[in-house]
């Protein structure tokens, strides 16, 4: 049985892992891993940022390539990284769980309930003081007397999960995206410079952080958003709502556990029960429902889908695996990030034509950049 | 008139001292940007190298362009107190 891995959408600094830096990469492609042991069956994860992608396995290791100008992709050089490299070493060959990208900073959760932060840290987003810290290539482990059970990376912010189930955030609060008022005496900057709880926030399950946003995910099935709600993308009414500094719930939306919410920029795409609901902003077709304008505050579902098992948001597209091994693609399409083969918005999830015989098992995505792992079953 | 991506404050701008250029995020993963220059002399729009996206700089204009003056006339003054 022969596994392979494909890449495809903006390519401007080697985040497709293809060897290459072009502008763009249309219509999926193949990539090259010949340069390091990652073997397409074992990839866990794919997981992107503005210009980098990282990649996790089954015996947690991890590898990096793309845009490296912030350390973001883990390596000592000031050079674009074309093909994927094992980062293991470096991330002192720790047996990691999960890994997460912000904009241009990256994230790894360790076995052991440890955090490991590398990449930019220009709004305080590794949670050090940017005046001491600019960024760095070298992971270092958050200090904290609890251990980390989830994470979440924003544009310019970062939301972890500790083991007794509190959150805890660090970056850029400008919008309400940390869930504190962390306006400091000086009344300029509104940001975290060490990782600060959010007290009002309990029993947090999982988090999604957006461009200025965050939703909260609370183990009896409600939803917590703060930050930005410019474009309805904290799923509160834009009317009443443009910003929130503190956690509000949703409540008109409440759904059985378990829940899988993604954000992209400025929309939220959640998974649930195999079906997919949306809201915030549509001016690409985010959503992927055609009737809608330009966004919705209103948590609304896409018909006349196929069960869906896995989904991934870009910053203006989305990735969406099904459970019978069709990939389907839709949002801002300018890179080919849908993979179509043009460059026009994508309104309505489209399925990505795959080589013959080949099934999907797996999807991910980075801001303008999109993966998959597909099968051969013949 | 183009629509814009997004209007996005000055403030939430990274600035490169070297450059003199504002940089802030694209979706595409690239960066918009507009100069000092170009924003002291009034112009609004940010453009992105690698897309077709534009978004629209939120600044007080008249205040930017007197600060730059009043900048320039700074540097001048210290040019004059070296030469001396």
């Amino acid at each position: 049985m022969s596994y392979s891995l494909l890449s495809w959408g903006a390519n401007s600094h080697g985040q497709l892992g293809q060897g290459t830096e072009s502008e763009e990469c249309v219509l999926p492609r193949e990539v090259d891993l010949s340069k390091c042991s990652l073997e397409p069956q074992k990839i866990k994860k794919i997981v992107g940022g503005a210009g980098h992608t990282l990649i996790l396995d089954d015996h947690g290791r991890v590898y990096s390539c793309g845009w490296n100008n912030k350390g973001q992709v883990g390596f000592p050089v000031k050079e674009n990284i074309p093909f994927f490299q094992e980062l293991s070493e470096k991330l002192r060959n720790k047996v990691i769980v999960d890994i997460v990208c912000g904009w241009d900073c990256s994230a790894a959760l360790t076995t052991e309930g440890t955090l490991l932060l590398w990449g930019s840290n220009y709004f305080g987003q590794l949670g050090i003081d940017p005046n001491n810290l600019q960024w760095i290539h070298e992971s270092f482990e958050l200090v904290s007397d609890r251990k980390i059970r989830g994470i979440s990376m924003g544009l310019r912010h970062t939301v972890a999960i500790t083991e007794d189930h509190a959150i805890l955030v660090a970056g850029a609060g400008t919008k309400g995206q940390l869930g504190i008022d962390c306006l400091n005496n000086k009344g300029s900057i509104n940001a975290a410079y060490t990782f600060k709880e959010v007290p009002t926030l309990r029993n947090i399950e999982s988090v999604s952080c957006g461009q200025y946003h965050t939703i909260a995910v609370a183990k009896d099935g409600n939803l917590y958003a703060f930050g930005d709600n410019k474009h309805g993308q904290l799923g509160l009414n834009t009317d009443i709502c443009r910003k929130t500094f503190v956690p509000l719930k949703l409540s008109d939306f409440q759904i059985k556990l378990p829940i899988n919410v993604h954000s992209g920029w400025s929309h939220v795409i959640v998974l649930n029960d195999s079906h997919i609901f949306g809201w915030g902003r549509n001016t690409y077709g985010q959503l992927g429902i055609t009737k809608l304008n330009e966004f919705t505050w209103k948590a609304t579902r896409i018909e006349n889908l196929p069960r869906i098992q896995q989904v991934s948001a870009g910053s203006e597209h989305n990735v969406a695996l099904t459970e019978d091994g069709k990939i389907l693609c839709w949002g801002w399409n300018e890179h080919g990030n849908c993979g179509n083969g043009h460059t026009k918005d994508v309104k309505f999830p489209e399925q990505l034509h795959l080589p013959y015989a080949y099934t999907g098992i797996l999807i991910g995505s980075g801001a303008a950049h999109s993966f998959a792992v597909i099968k051969n079953i013949s | 008139m183009s629509v814009y991506h997004d209007e996005v404050e000055i403030e939430d701008f990274e600035y490169d001292e070297d450059e003199e250029v504002y940089y802030y995020p694209c979706p595409c993963g690239d960066q918009f940007q507009i100069s000092k220059a170009e924003l002291a002399a009034g112009v609004e729009e940010a453009t992105c190298p690698s897309c077709s996206l534009v978004i629209k700089v939120i600044y007080d204009k008249e205040a930017f362009a007197a600060k730059q003056e009043e900048l320039i006339r700074e540097e001048e003054k210290q040019l004059v107190i070296q030469k001396v």
